[in-house]
C-alpha cells in the first residue's frame, strides 16, 4: 500500500518514512505543500500522513482543498500544534485521524492501519487483536486459530471493536451499528449482547477482553503478559 | 472607599439651589421696589393734600390769613384720630390753622429755604415714631406760609404688607411650582442624555480580563463621549493584539520544541538495542510531558472566552474517560462517568476544561491502586465535574499547596509539577473553582465547580 508523507523536517521526514516502511507501506516523502500537490495530483495512494506547519502553506489548507476536490482517501495528520482549539480544528478540516508530536513509531503504524481498516477502503480485510481474527467478508471468527461460532449481533459488535482496537467505541456508535431502524432498541440489549460476547471469548480463552467504561462505551484491547 | 456621587445627584442638587437662589434674588427686588413705590406713592399723597390746602389759602385786605377748606375736609383730619394731620404756620411758627392734631415744630425746618421740605420725626427724635411729613413753603400775597402736613405712617406700612401677603399668599405656590417643573424637566433631560452612558457602563461591566473582543459601540454615544469610547475601545484592541501575540508565539514554540522531540523519539525507537531504548524512552516521555505542560500552562494563561463559547461537561466528562481509556486499562485501572440525564451547557472553552479534567483524571489512575475504578461525575445544580480515586488523599494540611507551580510531593516526582496548576488556572478564567476534599469511603475528590450559566 502507497503512502504519501508530507513533512518538512527532513530528519524527520527519513524517519518516519523508514518507520512506516518497516511496517511494509510503500512511501513517498515530501517536504513542501506543493511537492505534495502535484504527488496527489499525479499518483493514487492509500493514506495521507500530513505535517500541519508547512514551509510554504499550512498543512490544514493542503487538506482543505484535497477534500474540496473530492479526494476521500484516509487522512492522518501530525502536529506539533497541542492548541487548545487545534485538535478539532484538523478534524473539522477533514482530517480522519491526528497524532501529536512527538509520537511513538508503532502508534503511528498502528493508526494508520486502523485508519486503512475503515469501511469503504479496503474490503476484505481480517481484523485482529491479540489471538482473534474476524474476516470481514465471511464473517468468521477464530480465537487462537480455531473458529469459534458467534451470532450475528454478536459478530457485528465485535467489528465494531476490532475496527476501533485500543479505543473506547461509543455505547450509542454501538447501539446504532447494531440494530435497523425496525428493531426494538432498549438500551439494556447492548449491556447484554456484550455481556455474552465477553464471556464467550474469554471461555474460548482470548488474549483480549472488552472493557466496560460505564457511561461511555466498551473497549476491546489485549491483555498485558501476566507480569 | 467613598462611594463616588452620582452625576444626576449632583446635578439635581446644584440645579435646585441656583434656582431657589433666583427665586429669592427675585422677590427681594420686587420686595425693594414695592418699598420705593410706597415711598414715592406717600410722598406724593402729602405734596397733593398739601397744594390742596395751599390752593385754599388767600389774605383778606385787613392782612388777615384764611383757609376756605371745605368742612368736610377738616371733619375727614379730626376724625383720622391723628393719623393725619395739618397745620398752616407763618414764618415765625405760630400755627394760623390746622385739624387732627398738632403737627412738630420744627425749627430747622421753618429756617430752611427750600420750597418743599420732606420729613420724618424717626431720626430726630422729636415726635411720635413713625409719622411722616411734608413742610411746603408758598407765598400767599407777600407773605410766606409754612404748611404741614403729617401722616402716621402704619398705615401705608400696613398696606405694603398686605399686598405684599396677598401676594405671596395668592401667587407664591406659582414658583414652588415652577420651581418643580424646571427640576422636574431638567433632570428628565439630563437623565434621557444619560442613559446611552448608562447603557455603555453596563457593556463595559461585561468585558473582563477572558473577553476582550467585546468593544462598546460608537452608535448613540453623546458626541463628547465618543472620544473616550474609542480611546477604550483602542486599549482594548492594543490588549487583544499582545494576547494573539503571545498566543503565536506558544503556538510557535510548541512546534519548534516538539519537532525536536519528535525527531529524538523516532531515532530512540530504531534503536537495535531494546533495553537502552526503553529507559531512553522513559526520560524522553517525562520531558516531553513536561513540555507540553508548559505550553499548555502558557496557553491558558491567554485563554480568552468569547461570550458565545459554550461546552457541555457530560460530552467533555466522556471525551476525557474515553482518551485516557487505553492508557487506564493498561495500567489495570478502571473508569466511568456518571453523567446527568439531560446535558448541562456552561459557559467557557471546551478545550480547555477537556485539558484540565484530563489532568485530574490522570492524577486520578496515578494514585489510585491497581484494579480500583476512578470516578468522573458531571453534577448539574451547580454545574461542575468531579474526579474521585481510591488513592490515599490528599492531607488537609497540603490542599492548598498541590495547585501551586511546580509544587511536588517529595515521595512522588514522576509528575511535571504544572498539571494543577493548570487545573486552577483554567478554573479562574472561567470564573469558576477547583477543591479537593475526600471522598466517602476513602480516596480523593476533586471538584470542578463552574456558575451558573
Amino acid at each position: 500500500m502507497r503512502i504519501l508523507l508530507v513533512e518538512d523536517n527532513q530528519r524527520l521526514l527519513h524517519l518516519v518514512a523508514d518507520g512506516l516502511r518497516g511496517g511494509g507501506f510503500t512511501v513517498d516523502g515530501f517536504p513542501t505543500v506543493a511537492d505534495a500537490e502535484s504527488a496527489l495530483s499525479t499518483i493514487g495512494y492509500e493514506a495521507l500522513v500530513l505535517d500541519l506547519g508547512l514551509p510554504d502553506g499550512d498543512g490544514l489548507d493542503l487538506l482543505r482543498r484535497f477534500r474540496a476536490r473530492g479526494g476521500n482517501m484516509p487522512v492522518l495528520v501530525l502536529t506539533a500544534r497541542d492548541g487548545i482549539d487545534d485538535r478539532v480544528r484538523g478534524l473539522n478540516a477533514g482530517a480522519d485521524d491526528y497524532l501529536l508530536k512527538p509520537f511513538a513509531m508503532e502508534e503511528l503504524l498502528a493508526r494508520v492501519r486502523a485508519l486503512l481498516r475503515r469501511p469503504g477502503h479496503a474490503l476484505g480485510v481480517v481484523l485482529t487483536c491479540g489471538d482473534i481474527a474476524l474476516d470481514t467478508v465471511s464473517r468468521e471468527i477464530t480465537v487462537g486459530g480455531q473458529t469459534t461460532s458467534v451470532p450475528k449481533r454478536e459478530t457485528d459488535m465485535l467489528e465494531q471493536l476490532l475496527r476501533r482496537v485500543g479505543r473506547v467505541v461509543p455505547k450509542r456508535a454501538l447501539e446504532e451499528g447494531l440494530y435497523g431502524f425496525d428493531d426494538d432498541v432498549s438500551s439494556n440489549t447492548v449491556e447484554a449482547i456484550m455481556s455474552r460476547l465477553r464471556k464467550r471469548l474469554a471461555q474460548s480463552g482470548a488474549t483480549a477482553s472488552i472493557h466496560t467504561l460505564r457511561g461511555v462505551g466498551y473497549m476491546l484491547s489485549e491483555d498485558e503478559p501476566a507480569a | 472607599m467613598k462611594k463616588p456621587a452620582s452625576l444626576l445627584r449632583k446635578i439635581a442638587i446644584r440645579m435646585t439651589l441656583t434656582t431657589m437662589g433666583a427665586i429669592v434674588l427675585a422677590y427681594g427686588l420686587l420686595w425693594r421696589d414695592l418699598q420705593s413705590t410706597t415711598d414715592s406713592v406717600r410722598s406724593r399723597s402729602l405734596l397733593d393734600r398739601a397744594h390742596t390746602i395751599a390752593r385754599s389759602l388767600s389774605y383778606t385786605r385787613g392782612g388777615t390769613a384764611t383757609l376756605a377748606l371745605p368742612k368736610a375736609v377738616f371733619q375727614a383730619y379730626d376724625r383720622s384720630n391723628g393719623v393725619d394731620r395739618f397745620s398752616v404756620r407763618d414764618r415765625d411758627g405760630r400755627r394760623l390753622f390746622g385739624a387732627g392734631g398738632n403737627t412738630a415744630v420744627r425749627p430747622a425746618t421753618f429756617a430752611d429755604t427750600a420750597h418743599v421740605h420732606f420729613y420724618d420725626y424717626d431720626d430726630t427724635a422729636i415726635g411720635p415714631p413713625g409719622v411722616f411729613g411734608i413742610a411746603l413753603v408758598v407765598t400767599v400775597g407777600d407773605r410766606e406760609l409754612v404748611i404741614q402736613v403729617e401722616h402716621q405712617g402704619h398705615a401705608f406700612l400696613n398696606l405694603v404688607e398686605t399686598v405684599t401677603a396677598d401676594f405671596l399668599e395668592g401667587h407664591a405656590w406659582l414658583a414652588a411650582l415652577f420651581l418643580l417643573a424646571l427640576l422636574g424637566v431638567s433632570l428628565a433631560t439630563v437623565r434621557s442624555s444619560l442613559a446611552p452612558l448608562r447603557q455603555l457602563s453596563r457593556q463595559a461591566e461585561t468585558i473582563g480580563p477572558t473577553t476582550t473582543s467585546v468593544r462598546l459601540p460608537e452608535a448613540g454615544v453623546p458626541r463628547e463621549i465618543v472620544p473616550l469610547v474609542r480611546a477604550v475601545n483602542q486599549a482594548f484592541d492594543r490588549l487583544e493584539d499582545g494576547f494573539r501575540i503571545l498566543r503565536e508565539f506558544t503556538a510557535d514554540a510548541a512546534h519548534e520544541l516538539r519537532t525536536p522531540l519528535a525527531i529524538l523519539t523516532a531515532h530512540i525507537d530504531s534503536l537495535p538495542d531494546r533495553a537502552v531504548a526503553t529507559a531512553l524512552r522513559r526520560d524522553l516521555d517525562a520531558m516531553t510531558r513536561l513540555i507540553g505542560q508548559l505550553l499548555t500552562a502558557a496557553q491558558i494563561e491567554t485563554l480568552r472566552i468569547a461570550t458565545d463559547q459554550h461546552a457541555d461537561l457530560n460530552t467533555i466528562a466522556t471525551d476525557v474517560v474515553a482518551w485516557m481509556a487505553p492508557m487506564a486499562v493498561k495500567a489495570g485501572r478502571e473508569m466511568e462517568v456518571l453523567g446527568t440525564e439531560s446535558s448541562v451547557v456552561i459557559r467557557g472553552n471546551g478545550e480547555a476544561i477537556f485539558h484540565a479534567l484530563r489532568n485530574l483524571v490522570e492524577n486520578a489512575l496515578t494514585h489510585t491502586p491497581s484494579g480500583t475504578m476512578v470516578t468522573v461525575s458531571v453534577h448539574k445544580d451547580p454545574p461542575s465535574l468531579g474526579v474521585r480515586d481510591h488513592g490515599p488523599g490528599v492531607p488537609e494540611e497540603l490542599r492548598e499547596r498541590i495547585f501551586q507551580r511546580f509544587w511536588r510531593n517529595r515521595r512522588q516526582s514522576s509528575g511535571s509539577g504544572l498539571g494543577l496548576a493548570i487545573v486552577k488556572q483554567t478554573m479562574q478564567t472561567h470564573g469558576g473553582r477547583v477543591c479537593v476534599g475526600d471522598a466517602e469511603g476513602g480516596g480523593a475528590i476533586f471538584t470542578l465547580e463552574f456558575t451558573q450559566d
